[in-house]
């Protein structure tokens, strides 16, 4: 059974994400923030995680870059409640800098059930590549992902 | 229903941890906290316990050396997230290079799989008859 990390600090939004993904037959394990998330990063190898952008304390970006230090194989989806690309605003462009990080999707919230579907298997994908990659570069996974 | 005992002073690590064993059916008791870990295993008779070796307020390395003195025969699996910090290899937990009986390791991260195949093969009713240190072979035993 694939195991899925969601670090979301909005308690909804995890408790939604869990109920969908079991229901796919996911292994969900929730974490409410960023330093959670990554201890138990440390800790377990999930298959993938999604990551919200917008959390206090460590924001998404934080964690994503925490993340790929302890483990650059686990694909990530990044998720966020504001608009990515709002420059007129002065946002700054989260959906770019969580595809530059190596995010394999990014979906603004509210987002289809089905596109967060596809991109958990897309991840999924990814993460089945990069370990049969490492197994071929003798375990060297971040050699890996600079390549892919 | 077999006992394992899970010893992280992370709680959400316990809780997933205790989640995959649950899962793969066995009992478990999780615990935050390295004291109250010694007392549990000399009070409670566990099959096997899953010792994390950086405890926040107490080090591990001494509530496997209680656990070990107070049940000798108990398997102790020690995780070890210092591949981590070292950023290199696997870890040599602390330099544990000779074989000891009945004590196995788990690197952080492990993979889910690896955790529930580790703990079936340290309780596989085959190994009842091997003595206790003679690892299964795909088992991480130091």
């Amino acid at each position: 059974m694939p195991t899925v990390l969601i670090i979301d600090d909005d308690h909804a939004t995890r408790t939604a994400l869990e109920m969908l993904l079991k229901k796919k037959k996911f292994g969900v394990f929730l974490a409410p923030d960023g330093p959670t998330g990554i201890r138990l990063i440390g800790s377990v190898a999930f298959d993938a995680v999604v990551i919200d952008m917008f959390m206090p304390g460590m924001d998404g970006i934080a964690t994503i870059r925490e993340l790929i230090k302890i483990d650059p194989t686990v694909p990530f989806v990044a998720i966020s409640g504001y608009a990515f690309t709002d420059r007129k605003q002065g946002a700054p462009d989260f959906l770019g800098m969580a595809i530059k990080l190596g995010a394999t999707a990014a979906l603004q919230k509210p987002f289809d059930i089905l596109d967060l579907l596809e991109a958990v298997d897309r991840a999924l994908t990814v993460r089945q590549r990069l370990l049969a990659g490492s197994q071929k570069t003798g375990g060297d996974s971040s050699v890996v992902r600079k390549a892919s | 229903m077999t006992k394992i005992l899970v010893v992280d002073d992370e709680v959400g690590v316990c809780c997933v941890i205790q989640h995959l064993l649950v899962k793969a059916g066995y009992a478990v008791t999780a615990m935050t906290d390295g004291r109250a870990a010694i007392e549990a295993v000399q009070h409670d008779d566990y099959a096997v316990a899953l010792i994390d070796l950086n405890l926040a307020e107490f080090d591990g390395n001494e509530v496997i050396r209680a656990a070990r003195l107070a049940r000798p025969d108990m398997p102790v699996v020690m995780m070890s997230g210092m591949v981590l910090e070292s950023g290199r290899g696997a870890p040599d937990f602390l330099g544990m290079s000779v074989k000891v009986r009945g004590l196995y390791r788990l690197a952080k991260p492990f993979k889910p799989k690896d955790l529930t195949q580790l703990i079936a093969e340290i309780l596989a009713p085959t190994g009842a008859s091997i003595p206790l240190g003679e690892a299964p072979a795909h088992a991480n035993r130091i």
